[in-house]
């Protein structure tokens, strides 16, 4: 009984202490840790203070610094902060992704559309909300009351508040005194900031709300100024922006009567690599999957390329762009029923890259020549055999797909029937949980049409004859328009066909093509002449089974050139890197490769890499052993690609379908069919933006200026002048916030950061 | 004064903490020629010697009141040396309407230039300037098209041309360590007088205040410094994509400013390669015979990694390259074509065609509400070739010629050859009669340095003008905001013919001291207080305490100031959390015996949180026993 109520009166304890906190949260995209310490060490020669003072105030000396914090699974702003937002692993995978079956974009960094739709009462969160919110899993904002947060205007917006954007252009001229309006005008009016100045003002003032324990402010500003401009001083204007920010808030706080019991916190999803030594070079990948080396491909892209110079550029609802090839070798003129290519570049040193299903491509071809008229008697039945032979080599898995799809999607018709019959038995249908039902039935709908009219092609190339086809067919009835099919294996990716003739099918092996792109003009010492670095897919662990004595997971290979090649490969809670050659996979799936020594000009430089922290005597053995993934991370994290090895594990590895409904499993299957084939990671100082010009610098790789991001604490429970050296990534965040704050924190993968509650600090 | 005595008697302690040193770099390819004038300013002059004869660029007259105080010194004028005042003949080609081109052969001058920027008139220009345009409108346009054309035609090019030598200034003052060069100035003075600078290109320029100019540079620099990237970036990607060379160039800037691009002579050779000239502005160079008549080439050596390399490198690979096009990149949007190898009258005809096209508007008097039809028209198209990436803006285009021009003039890194060619084309670029040639300019810059110098130390020149200012500032000091405006209205009405000045007294000297000292104080303190909730944060106690103290000092002497200072003093005692700072406060509202002071104190007096800490700081006292606390028989108190 006694120990009964030491525990009862502890819980009421804990639980009223953790009532009583509360968290602010600037959240910086992209802003690099050490360019911050930098300025911060860095004195003002007029009064000798710091040239940030009131971040060195805050959390260099009243703060701790996690100076080793990096982003998790790839340095993207939406995949980044998806694991900061939930400190669940990654599901999102970049700031756009393409469904394959149905080409719809899930466009994440795109406000227009949502605002728009907002107002229509279309939408009612944004994108990559609504799609975590299908997939089931919370963010951080969700564990506070709606009445107990302040949320700024963000990529992880739950709702809008029409008041803050309706009185932002307002606000921005009557909170100035007409001199300094008429200052502003002469020396140019910068409208960019006005939401974000409007958020500041709301969030000061519901600091003085006790009843508010969560608020937010997210900044794109500086990450956009980053990508533009390598200049120190233009850094440094935008930088005294957000110390003054800091100083506003934090005196707020103190003024506020929750002064001894809030956590303030600044984050940022990654870092950026930018330096006043070079300018990022950007190399257009559109044009070279359009050109012939390329494939010849119409490519699609989230935003125009050149968007500047293009009066289309200006439409902001624009979610994916199709450049048609001036190459085509198949396709001439029908982009808009068959890109072949989808591209998602953002961040901008990497790309993620979507072909066409191999399969489809050769089923294209062929039923081409089965619609010539000119093809002879023996030339038609060999086009018929090798129509054969592709369709039913794939016969097996589209009658899976087809079967389970008809489950799923009768499922999915009874959930909309259902979830519309609760919509009408509400009471007030305006409210945001209406709403978001109904914004649910329509996304529902569209799937299920978009994904029936996907296999209504299976079905009909599975019961397809090719000997009985007569003239005229419609190669959209056998292949399906806008759509990619199933994923590329890595025979696909190195045998992909781009034309036919003579025969036989002309193909490209994708990994040599784009090793092999170099520029002419090698004007920067800093930059090689090489844009693409490596490229990286996924080996599903069915490929690898074969290979190793254990049973592995997912793996991934990084391809450098034909001698430079690595595995990492997933065992349990641990992992490999293995450095390879003259990787293969055959038409049967069989992956075949030379094991490599360790040496130099392996992908991630692992070997060479003075960084590395293993025994020097011994670095082989340690790198030939299998190791958890905090060894990795303690090994690796200063190293030039820093957690690379983690991140490509988890970027590529894909988790079982959760257990549940065919619905659950419809969500899985969505979430699935937005794997890109592979990836493309540009060398340092390289980009693949497009969309204009990123000669500031970028993020996207793993490059350690990339990776590592910004997290400093200052507050309640928090060391003073603490810097934390042990690394750490994205999935840390949420569960030691909420830890801190005193609210349940079980169950999340990711470990505390725990020299934040050492005794000793 | 019972409230006062109060407060002193709450006075605590307070400990400053130390000054920081100070540190600059170094210059040496411009450097600076102090004047003393002896009428108690100086004459500050940037010299470029990049090209071995000294070229001066820009002067200023730091007016210093004879004192080393920097607290009371203001800069009065700033001359940009190769702005001259215009010959007859330049002002008669200057009226004509679609005459393009420059007019050299200025004569020797022996006048003091005019100043760019007049501080003590900078309304004036402003005021001029909308006057001028009324008057255009409504009288010389409504007299006939000789009228409107001529004087349409001279006004655009005057203001043109004097945009154009601010500009050429701001480029040759950018390109340095200002701080280094001007020991004597403060970084935020040098950034105000760029922004004053920047600004007062526009006509309502003159009228922003001395606190925004140094934002206004700021943002200029910023502006400046993306559109440089970007067009770096751009021009690297489209030489790559058309299989062309690419090669940055600093000539007098501190950052790449210019691009070069070249084809290889191997190159010609290949048939049929495509080539994109969008953005590039250029024909395509392959089939094209007048690359023969280039006349310049230069051989580069390329190691197996495509970069540039020595010519006796082991393994480099040789290629002629000859230069197609010369290209701004400070220029918004796009790169600027200043040289077509080829064709090198181009981009003079382009231009001028597009002067053409643009200033016909204004000679046939094509109003919007009047032709609106052809004015949209026009306007939709233009905004479309801007969208394009055409350069559209007229001052945009202007800038980046005149900036070529004077950097050709101080640069000493191209080839002499490539370097003659291009300054030939760039002269063909003048299209503005009050321009000169590269040679003319030089000249006229070094001879118009030496009338300044010989007017600033001549008792006829400088002094009596300087008087003048310093005694039409006086009268901003002795009259009140009613007298002060009457003046205002004297001085519009007889067309600034009329400015009221005082006599200067003993009196007046000293006040027009205090007040620049008050008025130095309290701009520094107000910009720290805007820069932050809490001013010890980012500056230094010490300085904000100095700067307390000598306001509360120098108001006592001048009751006039006492409002405002009173007022400042209360805002920095509620921003401050810092104890000695706000005793210091409260010390400096108490000696200032002044009506204002006694109400600031009254309401911070009435103010909850300030009872609190008085509270507080009276425990504390109490507490410390051993704190002595002397109280001065006027009431001042102090550590």
């Amino acid at each position: 009984v006694r120990k009964l109520l030491v525990c009862l009166i502890l819980f009421v304890f804990t639980s009223g202490h953790a009532a009583d906190r509360r968290v602010v949260i600037l959240k910086v995209d992209g802003l690099p840790p050490q360019m911050l310490a930098d300025f911060v060490r860095a004195r003002d020669p007029a009064t000798g203070l710091s040239r940030l003072p009131w971040i060195e105030k805050v959390f260099f000396r009243d703060g701790a610094w996690v100076k080793n914090f990096y982003s998790r699974g790839v340095s993207v702003s939406a995949p980044s902060w998806q694991v900061l937002e939930t400190g669940w692993p990654l599901v999102i995978h970049g700031n756009v992704e393409y469904d394959r079956y149905t080409m719809s974009a899930y466009d994440y960094l795109n406000f227009f559309p949502f605002y728009f739709r907002y107002s229509r009462s279309k939408s009612v969160d944004m994108p990559i909300v609504e799609t975590l919110d299908r997939l089931g899993i919370p963010f951080l904002l969700d564990r506070f009351a709606v009445s107990e947060r302040y949320q700024g205007i963000q990529l992880f917006q739950r709702e809008l508040r029409w008041p803050t954007v309706e009185s932002t252009l307002r606000k921005r001229f009557t909170s100035r005194s007409p001199e300094k309006l008429f200052n502003e005008w002469q020396s140019g009016m910068d409208l960019r900031n006005m939401v974000n100045e409007q958020i500041a003002r709301e969030l000061l003032e519901r600091l003085k709300d006790p009843k508010i324990l969560y608020l937010d402010y997210f900044t794109p500003e500086f990450d956009h100024l980053l990508h533009i401009d390598n200049n120190p001083d233009s850094q440094y204007v935008r930088l005294r922006e957000l110390d003054r920010l800091v100083g506003l808030i934090q005196t707020e706080i103190e003024r506020s009567p929750l002064a001894g019991q809030t956590l303030f916190v600044v984050i940022s999803d990654h870092g950026m690599n930018t330096s006043p030594d070079f300018f990022s070079q950007g190399f257009d990948l559109v044009k070279f999957f359009g050109s012939a080396r390329g494939g010849g491909h119409h490519v699609v892209t989230n935003r125009h390329p050149n968007e500047a110079f293009k009066v289309k550029g200006l439409n902001p609802f624009v979610s994916a762009v199709i450049t048609p090839a001036p190459k085509s070798s198949y396709l001439p003129g029908q982009q808009a029923r068959y890109p072949t290519v989808l591209l998602d570049l953002d961040g901008n040193e990497r790309a993620s890259i979507y072909l066409r299903a191999n399969a489809l491509n050769r089923i294209h071809l062929l039923l081409q020549q089965l619609q010539r008229k000119d093809l002879s008697g023996d030339e038609r039945t060999q086009v018929t055999n090798m129509l054969e032979n592709v369709i039913n080599k794939n016969r097996k898995s589209w009658q899976r797909v087809a079967d389970e799809l008809e489950e799923e999607l009768n499922a999915v018709r009874a959930a909309i029937d259902n979830t519309r019959r609760i919509v009408a038995s509400l009471p007030n249908k305006k409210t945001p949980e209406a709403r978001r039902l109904r914004v649910r039935i329509e996304d529902w709908s569209r799937s299920v049409a978009a994904y029936g009219k996907y296999r209504q092609t299976l079905l009909n190339l599975l019961s397809l004859n090719a000997r009985q086809l007569g003239p005229g067919f419609r190669i959209e009835d056998f292949v399906a328009r806008r759509a990619m099919g199933d994923g590329n294996t890595i025979h696909d990716l190195q045998n992909y066909v781009t034309a036919f003739g003579n025969g036989s099918f002309r193909t490209t092996n994708y990994f040599a093509a784009l090793a092999s792109l170099n520029a002419r003009n090698n004007v920067q010492d800093r930059v090689s002449n090489r844009p693409v670095d490596f490229t990286a897919v996924r080996i599903p662990r069915d490929d690898l089974t074969s290979l190793f004595s254990e049973e592995v997971e997912d793996g991934v290979w990084l391809y450098g050139d034909d001698r430079h090649q690595a595995l990492i490969v997933h065992r349990g809670n641990k992992l490999r890197y293995m450095p390879v050659a003259a990787l293969t996979q055959d038409a049967d799936g069989r992956i075949h490769f030379e094991n490599s020594l360790w040496g130099e000009g392996y992908p991630l430089h692992i070997w060479e890499d003075p960084d590395l922290e293993v025994p020097d005597d011994d670095r082989a053995a340690w790198l030939d052993e299998w190791h958890t993934e905090t060894e990795w991370l303690r090994a690796t994290h200063r190293t030039r690609y820093s957690n690379a090895v983690t991140s490509l594990a988890e970027y590529f590895l894909r988790r079982p379908a959760p257990d549940g409904d065919l619905v659950t499993r419809f969500e899985h299957r969505r979430r699935e069919n937005t794997d890109a084939d592979f990836l493309a990671v540009a060398s340092d100082g390289w980009n693949f933006n497009v969309r204009g010009f990123n000669p500031g610098g970028n993020h996207g790789s793993f490059l350690r200026s990339s990776t590592r991001s910004t997290l400093f604490l200052s507050g309640v429970g928090i060391p003073a002048g603490l810097v934390i050296d042990e690394p750490y990534d994205g999935l840390s965040f949420v569960p030691t916030l909420l830890r801190l704050l005193g609210r349940p924190h079980d169950g999340f993968p990711g470990p505390f950061i725990s020299e934040l509650f050492a005794p000793a600090s | 004064m019972k409230l006062a005595a109060l407060f002193l008697w709450m006075l605590l302690s307070i400990q400053v903490p130390p000054a920081y040193a100070q540190s600059g770099g170094t210059n040496s390819d411009l450097h600076l020629e102090r004047l003393d004038t002896g009428a108690g300013a100086e004459l500050l002059t940037l010299v470029s010697i990049r090209t071995g004869s000294p070229e001066p660029v820009i002067s200023f007259l730091r007016d210093t009141l004879g004192d080393d105080d920097p607290s009371n010194d203001r800069i009065r004028y700033i001359w940009v040396l190769t702005y001259a005042r215009p010959s007859f003949t330049q002002r008669m080609k200057a009226s004509v309407p679609f005459f393009y081109r420059k007019s050299g052969n200025a004569p020797n001058t022996d006048k003091p230039p005019k100043p760019i920027v007049d501080y003590s008139a900078t309304s004036r220009r402003s005021l001029t300037g909308v006057l001028g345009k009324l008057f255009q409108r409504e009288f010389l346009d409504s007299n006939g098209m000789w009228s409107r054309a001529t004087t349409r035609s001279y006004g655009s090019n005057a203001g043109e041309y004097r945009n154009t030598r601010i500009s050429q200034s701001l480029e040759a003052m950018s390109s340095v360590d200002l701080e280094s060069i001007f020991p004597g100035l403060s970084a935020k003075e040098l950034d105000r007088i760029q922004g004053r600078l920047i600004v007062t290109q526009r006509l309502f320029g003159d009228l922003t205040s001395e606190p925004h100019l140094s934002i206004a540079k700021e943002q200029h620099e910023l502006r400046n410094s993306a559109m440089r990237a970007a067009n770096w970036e751009m021009l690297r990607q489209k030489a790559e994509e058309n299989g062309l060379y690419f090669q940055p160039l600093r000539l007098g800037s501190q950052d790449p400013s210019y691009v070069l691009l070249w084809v290889a002579r191997e190159d010609l050779a290949i048939p049929n390669r495509a080539f994109d000239k969008q953005l590039l502005h250029i024909p395509s160079p392959w089939n094209d015979e007048r690359i023969a008549d280039i006349g310049y080439s230069e051989t580069w050596h390329f190691d197996d990694q495509n970069r540039r390399v020595d010519s006796d490198s082991i393994g480099s690979r040789q290629v002629e390259v000859i230069p197609l096009a010369l290209y701004s990149l400070n220029h918004p949007k796009a790169p600027l074509l200043m040289v077509d190898f080829r064709d090198r009258s181009k981009v003079r005809r382009v231009e001028v065609r597009r002067r053409a096209f643009e200033d016909t508007a204004g000679v046939l008097s094509l109003g919007f509400f009047s032709t609106w039809t052809y004015l949209g028209a026009r306007n939709a198209w233009t905004a479309l070739r801007g969208r394009w990436g055409a350069p559209i803006n007229r001052q945009a285009r202007l800038r980046p010629y005149s900036n070529l021009r004077y950097e050709l003039s101080v640069d000493n890194s191209l080839d002499p050859q490539l370097r003659a060619i291009i300054a030939e084309s760039v002269e063909h670029l003048s299209v503005n009669p009050f321009e000169r040639s590269l040679a003319e300019e030089s000249n006229l810059a070094a001879e118009q340095y030496t009338a300044l110098k010989v007017w600033a130390l001549s008792p006829n020149g400088l002094a009596p003008k300087l008087d003048r200012d310093r005694r039409a500032e006086m009268a901003g000091l002795t009259h009140g905001k009613a007298l002060r405006g009457l003046f205002t209205v004297a001085q519009v009405a007889s067309l600034g013919l009329y400015r009221h000045r005082e006599e200067p007294t003993p009196d007046r000297w000293a006040q027009l001291d205090r007040q620049r000292r008050i008025n130095y104080h309290v701009a520094q303190l107000r910009e720290v207080l805007e820069s932050s909730p809490k001013p010890e944060v980012v500056a230094s106690i010490r300085d904000i305490g100095e700067s307390v103290e000598l306001l509360s000092e120098l108001s006592k002497q001048d009751p006039s100031s006492g409002k405002r200072v009173a007022k400042l003093v209360s805002r920095l005692f509620r921003q401050t959390a810092d104890d000695g700072l706000r005793h210091q406060c409260l010390d400096s509202l108490t000696r200032m015996q002044h009506e204002a002071a006694d109400n600031e104190l009254a309401k911070l007096m009435a103010d909850p949180e300030l009872a609190a800490w008085l509270r507080s700081a009276q425990q504390a006292l109490r507490a410390d026993s051993a704190t002595e606390i002397e109280v001065s028989s006027n009431g001042a108190g102090g550590p």
